[in-house]
């Protein structure tokens, strides 16, 4: 059962994931006054890229690669989506944040073992970056957790009940949206992949069915990290309903991707280390006061 | 009998003036013979009135005890000195002298005599300072212990206008409360000086660092443990200390502000001596709290600070700052000497630190302690260091020392080539550090004899009644 | 225990002696002496008393000591085994040998007894010998001996202050008589002894504001003695904390402040917390990697006292764990470096790089214990971290969670730095040669990463001792149920989470391996922009890793600075006493005589 579950979920991800990349293609290239790719372009990149051989620089490189996907792939096992929910009462919210990093590791060491200095340089904003959106998104997330006596994720799902979270804790809400724009990766908080600068930073060496895994690992994380955002903000909801929440938000993020362009890294962290955490330190004072809306 | 510890050695002293050498060669027989009287042949509790004039009279040599465990230790240091020490022509004359002079002050019980003693050691000690030339700082420590000596014979003759008489014993009877602090004060200043309390003890580092085998053991620890006993006779035992706090303050001031002064320093020899001014002058603060137990305590940290600075010294003499490639042991008598003062266990002077807060602490008093523990973290500071170098010289490239007192031990580095620290003091410096290893396991030995001391020195009754022999 | 510590001290001088004859028995002799310590004190039952040298009953086997001293000979005994190789390049081996055996009995001693003499003494043993081993290391390692020894003596000698005032208000020294009676004491009473007592075990796990000796001293010593610093002898400072705080009780001593825990114990967090700040943020920025694995242990040392500090059901149970992960993944990061160095020469990262492919075991050692630091599951750091982040947030301390976040995200950050610098990255030339460690110095590392992994599936042999000494506390224990884990906040299981962390990686290795695989190309085969480069020595990025994060903080008040310049304020005191000695005598003593004879006079 649990199995048909975690299946359940995975092809969930695979399919909207990809459909959904499609998409917000298509809607960054309109805001841009382009036409775009088609809304399947994803699953055509996915397929050629897997198709081909690519070059390896060492067992380092493949090894980094599938424990990126498989440690994504362990953490979406746990997050619930739509109305299937793997694990209940077990999906830790810190199990889950924790089993993102493995992922984010796996990557971070199989592009640093290519050898490629860019990637390095990637890897190390990449981190860097993880060190100021991980502390205001905990913070605001910890005071729901302290409010609702509970860190499970599917138990605040089913407690928030007709109310979302986000309008009952809109400042947490808020800062967990500038959080996820940063977690994504997307812009203004995109120095580590910057395209232009540092040559993909942590993309550079990879080829055809390296990079075909890593952009399914892309993916996954997307779709873990957004769903994670609609679990507790948004309420959950049933299948379809969840799935329109996610659009919802995705076309929010990238609507806000495509217009901005890049911070530098300091800048990044300066920021998350300043206007998110004072947000996130109100929410957790007017949460601990029992203000909740 | 017990005169023969003070007519033994001079004897020997006269008979060794015609060979340049031949005193060295008396020395340790006299200390053992010494020792051999004292052991076998004597026990405390007897007087000696010489000249058969009675005590209130004339000269009256006590062994009692509390000056019975003194003179055994006195002795022992000696013989030890006497083995270790690299003694010039006519050093062993004066030593001999030393001796004689030394065992006087611990047996006598007469104010003047003891001046005469006192002023006996003065001289010798002054000519022994300026071993290895070090005619400065004999000099300077000249004219402090003019004026301490002076100020004793000024105490010493007020005692006489008062009471009409110079024994010590009898003395104690004055009881004008103007006079006595008076006199008091005066025999103070003189234990200031001698017991090298800041900031009358200004003269030890100049003295003590002159990379002489003999001053610093002869001065530092010989000379020192008398005048300890004398200071316990004459403060504990027979007149009360004036302003025992502002003694003690004193003291502590002077225990912080010697660590403080050896931090500094780039030579050895220096940086020992502010340790030795700030070990008596824990002494003499633990000494006026006038407590049996406080008191114990502070004479088995003589015993380990007197033993421990014997080790350090005479290797410093012999090492200078060599380090200890090719002296193995010699480090580790270093070594051990060195965790003795700063007082890790399993060495004496853990006991000595722990027994001296257990008693302080039992008075409710909370500022020495904490001085002593202080004290303790920058002495562990300094010596460590001192001994990583030691131990790790000639590892990294060498370093060119400051010039600004070494002088007079550079010529003798340049000089000689090899480490050679002669077999008589190896073996008794490793001796010594056995000695601490075994104290520090058994600490009962030496603390059963210290008990023993304190318990008398701070009652008066037994030794009046030696004196006065049931009557005035 | 009684013979086992007999043994030990015996044992150093046969060490010594033995290792004489081949330099290689002294190790030998202190794996034998680890292993039989630790198969004696796993069997031996909780609450066992012994006498030791005639003194009745000073001996005592809590739960707590038993939980310490298999952290301690499991730390030990791959410590000795990895010697066996590494001795040969030690400085001086006899000394090495006969000394770790002593340290090993000193750390003992201090976990086996409640008697605060007899705990002191083994204290400042083991201080003592571990004291004349760090200088045996780098050049720099003599200044830093310096500094362990002040910084260690002073939390010593206020714990000795705070011993002899307890003695002379209670007339024992048994810790466990004191702590019945000590609760109605005057408040400034409890805080002075306590904060006199705890100093000790704050120097040596090197906490804020006594943290600044870990650095130098970690850092320069001798690479396999840096394993057992970092992962035992700070534990050493944990152990007192955990005892005092638990063993007075320090939840009942002091007046509410927040959400349940006392007063006395946020002052406590919030030195863990500064610890945890400081030593992240300077562990980013350092180039040697000993010296940034030192900074990771003030870090951890924060994590350790503010779970301890919590006193409550989950978050005393995570401090404890998180005692055993640090020191597993201290030492195997430690002989990890020290493997490196027996083969590279040198700690500098930037000077290395591209290691993997010649020492793999070694790079899986290192991985290991930065995913276990970094508190990643499957690994036991996840266990611990987790048990403290939900004690927080529980309570509602969202402050010291800022800070633990910080700590844990931060760690990502500078165990990443040896990871991407020395490991991986292009490969030296000089390097080219450098083979693996040898097979002595793997087995060692394989058992720690075997053991980390073990107990973070299979947390249960650890919560067992935990829970153990939450018991002996009075504590309401931990609550887990096989590999499922609970807490008031919620629960998980570890056994599911490894099960899901192997399904993703096979369905991921799966999708690998049906594609075409890919064909290997050397490592200077690389993408550099146009470029045309013959020295890829230099395409290494390496230096300043995070320059862009340590330009933000680059004027920060640095400690160090702050103590050396209270040295030179004493020295300079000290200098003034000097020049009064050199004075010359005359007139300046008459004076100084005069003066002093009329104070007195006036005085009396």
């Amino acid at each position: 059962m649990t199995a048909l579950k975690v299946a359940g979920i995975f092809l969930t991800a695979f399919f909207f994931g990809l459909t959904f990349e499609g998409i917000g293609r298509k809607i960054t290239a309109r805001v841009q006054r382009r036409y775009g790719p088609p809304w399947y372009q994803n699953f055509i990149d996915l397929f050629k890229t897997l198709s081909k051989h690519g070059y390896t620089h060492g067992w380092i490189f493949d090894f980094g690669v599938i424990m990126a996907l498989g440690g994504i792939i362990a953490s979406l096992g746990f997050v619930p989506v739509g109305g299937i929910v793997a694990f209940p009462g077990m999906d830790n919210f810190f199990v889950i944040v924790y089993l993102f990093t493995i992922g984010s590791l796996g990557m971070a060491m199989g592009m640093v073992g290519t050898g490629n200095p860019w990637a390095s340089i990637g890897v190390a904003r990449a981190l860097t970056l993880m060190l100021g959106y991980e502390v205001p998104y905990m913070i605001s997330i910890g005071s729901m957790l302290y409010f609702y006596r509970t860190s499970s994720i599917s138990a605040i799902m089913s407690a928030q009940g007709g109310d979302w979270n986000l309008v009952k804790f809109p400042i947490g809400a808020l800062v967990a949206l500038i959080s996820l724009q940063g977690m994504l990766g997307k812009e203004p908080f995109e120095a580590p992949m910057a395209p232009a600068e540092i040559a993909s930073g942590p993309m550079v060496e990879l080829s055809a069915k390296y990079m075909g895994l890593l952009m399914l690992m892309n993916t996954f994380m997307e779709f873990a990290e957004i769903s994670l955002f609609v679990d507790l903000f948004l309420g959950g909801g049933t299948y379809f309903v969840f799935l329109l929440k996610y659009l919802v938000v995705w076309i929010l993020v990238v609507l806000i991707s495509s217009v901005l362009p890049r911070f530098r890294i300091e800048q990044a962290v300066y920021f998350y280390w300043t206007v998110p955490i004072i947000l996130a330190f109100v929410q957790v004072f007017m949460t601990v006061n029992g203000f909740v809306f | 009998m017990i005169a023969l510890l003070i007519a033994v050695p001079l004897a020997f002293a006269f008979a060794s003036i015609p060979h340049e050498r031949l005193g060295r060669y008396f020395l340790p027989f006299v200390a053992l013979f010494n020792l051999v009287c004292l052991f076998f042949f004597m026990e405390p509790g007897q007087i000696l009135e010489v000249g058969r004039w009675p005590a209130a009279y004339g000269i009256a040599l006590v062994l009692d005890n509390v000056s019975y465990p003194f003179l055994i230790f006195v002795n022992f240091l000696i013989l030890m000195m006497a083995l270790s020490a690299t003694l010039e022509n006519r050093y062993g004359t004066l030593l001999l002298v030393l001796t004689a002079a030394v065992n006087g002050i611990i047996l006598t019980g007469d104010f003047f005599n003891s001046f005469v003693f006192l002023e006996i050691i003065s001289v010798i000690a002054y000519i022994v300072a300026a071993h290895k030339d070090n005619a400065l700082g004999a000099f300077k420590y000249l004219i402090f212990g003019g004026i301490g000596g002076t100020m004793y014979l000024l105490g010493a003759v007020s005692v006489y206008v008062k009471s009409g008489t110079l024994n010590m014993g009898y003395a104690a009877f004055i009881t004008d409360p103007l006079i006595v602090p008076t006199i008091c004060i005066f025999f103070l200043i003189t234990f200031l000086v001698e017991l090298k309390v800041l900031p009358l003890g200004l003269w030890a580092p100049d003295v003590y660092s002159n990379g002489s085998s003999v001053t610093p053991i002869a001065l530092g620890s010989i000379v020192t443990v008398s005048l300890v006993y004398l200071f316990s006779r004459i403060f504990l035992n027979i007149f009360d200390l004036p302003s025992p706090q502002l003694v003690g303050i004193l003291a502590m001031i002077s225990i912080i502000l010697a660590e403080l002064g050896a931090l500094k320093q780039k030579s050895l020899g220096r940086a020992l001596s502010f340790a030795t001014i700030s070990g008596v002058s824990t002494v003499v603060a633990a000494l006026s709290m006038r407590e049996s137990e406080i008191a114990s305590a502070a004479y088995f940290y003589l015993f380990n600070d007197v033993v421990s600075k014997f080790i350090l010294f005479t290797l410093f003499a012999y090492l200078g700052e060599r380090g200890f490639k090719s002296n193995k042991t010699a480090g580790i008598a270093f070594t051990f000497a060195s965790l003795s003062v700063v007082g890790f266990p399993m060495f004496a002077g853990f006991w000595a630190k722990y027994y001296l807060l257990k008693a302080l602490f039992q008075v409710n008093s909370y500022a020495l302690p904490a001085i002593i523990l202080i004290a303790a973290v920058i002495e562990a500071g300094y010596l460590i260091k001192w001994n990583v170098e030691l131990w790790y010289k000639g590892e990294d490239t060498p370093k060119v020392q400051d010039g600004e007192q070494d002088s007079e031990m550079e010529n003798e580095d340049d000089e000689v080539e090899e480490d050679f620290i002669p077999f008589g003091a190896q073996v008794v410096t490793l001796l010594l550090a056995l000695t601490l290893v075994v104290v520090g396991f058994m600490p009962g030995l030496i603390h059963d004899q210290t008990m023993n001391i304190a318990n008398n020195v701070l009652d008066f009754r037994p030794y009046l009644d030696l004196i006065l022999k049931g009557g005035m | 225990m009684q013979s086992l510590l007999l043994y030990l001290a015996v044992g150093a001088l046969v060490g010594y002696f033995l290792s004489m004859i081949n330099r290689r028995l002294g190790p030998i002799v202190l794996l034998a002496l680890s292993l039989y310590g630790l198969f004696t004190l796993w069997n031996m039952p909780i609450g066992s008393v012994e006498g030791l040298f005639g003194f009745e009953d000073i001996l005592q086997f809590t739960a707590l000591s038993k939980y310490f001293s298999i952290i301690t000979l499991i730390v030990f005994s791959c410590y000795a085994f990895f010697n066996i190789v590494w001795i040969s390049k030690a400085k001086r081996p006899h000394a090495f040998s006969a000394l770790s055996i002593l340290t090993l009995f000193g750390t003992l001693g201090v976990f086996l007894t409640p008697h605060l003499i007899a705990l002191y003494i083994f204290w400042e043993i083991a201080v003592v010998a571990s004291l004349f081993i760090v200088p045996m290391g780098k050049e720099e390692s003599k200044k830093a001996t310096i500094w362990y020894i002040v910084i260690s003596s002073i939390g010593s000698y206020m714990f000795l202050y705070g011993t002899f005032l307890l003695y002379s208000k209670f007339g024992t020294f048994n810790l466990f008589e004191i702590s019945g009676d000590i609760a109605s004491e005057s408040t400034g009473f409890k805080w002075l002894v306590s904060l006199l007592l705890l100093s000790a075990g704050i120097a040596k796990s090197g906490i804020f504001p006594l943290h600044v000796w870990l650095r130098n001293v970690h850092g320069n010593a001798p690479d396999t003695f840096s394993a057992v610093l970092s992962g035992q002898l700070v534990k050493m400072g944990s152990y007192i904390i955990a005892l005092l705080l638990g063993t007075f009780p320090i939840a009942t001593m002091f007046s509410q402040f927040y959400a349940g825990v006392n007063i006395f114990s946020y002052v406590l967090i919030w030195l863990g917390n500064i610890s945890i700040l400081i030593g992240t943020f300077m562990a980013i920025k350092q180039n040697d990697m000993k010296m940034l694995m030192a900074y990771s242990t003030v870090a951890n040392g924060g994590y350790i006292l503010i779970g301890l500090a919590l006193l409550d059901q989950v978050g005393f149970a995570g401090g404890l764990f998180h005692v055993i992960n640090h020191a597993l993944a201290a030492t195997m990061i430690f002989l990890s470096f020290a493997a490196v160095v027996y083969r590279t020469g040198t700690t500098k990262i930037d000077e290395m790089g591209g290691l993997i492919f010649k020492m793999p075991v070694t790079f899986v050692t290192y991985l290991v214990g930065i995913i276990s630091i970094a508190g990643i599951p499957p690994t036991s750091g996840f266990v611990s971290k987790w048990m403290i982040f939900q004690s927080l947030i529980s309570k509602g301390m969202f402050v010291t969670a800022m800070f633990a976040f910080v700590g844990s995200i931060g760690s990502f950050l500078y165990v990443f730095r040896p990871l991407a610098g020395v490991f991986l990255g292009q490969l030296k030339r000089k390097d080219k040669d450098v083979k693996e460690a040898p097979m002595i110095m793997l087995i060692p590392m394989i058992i720690l990463v075997a053991l980390t992994i073990l107990w973070g599936v299979f947390p249960q042999q650890v919560l067992v001792w935990v829970t153990d000494v939450q018991r002996q506390f009075g504590m309401e224990p931990f609550k887990f149920d096989g590999t499922v884990l609970y807490s008031s906040l919620g629960h998980w299981d570890s056994w599911t989470v490894f099960v899901m962390f192997m399904v993703g990686f096979i369905i991921a290795a799966v999708i690998y391996i049906l594609m075409p695989k890919g064909k290997k190309i050397p490592l200077d085969d690389q993408y550099t922009s146009g470029e045309f480069l013959h020295n890829f020595d230099l395409y290494h990025y390496a230096t300043k890793y995070y320059a862009f994060l340590e330009r933000e903080y680059e004027g920060h008040p640095s400690f160090e600075d702050w103590y050396t310049s209270i040295v030179n304020v004493l020295k300079a005191i000290g200098k003034g006493v000097d020049y009064f000695v050199r004075r010359t005598a005359s007139a300046y003593t008459f004076w100084m005589a005069l003066v002093l004879a009329l104070l007195l006079w006036v005085r009396w």
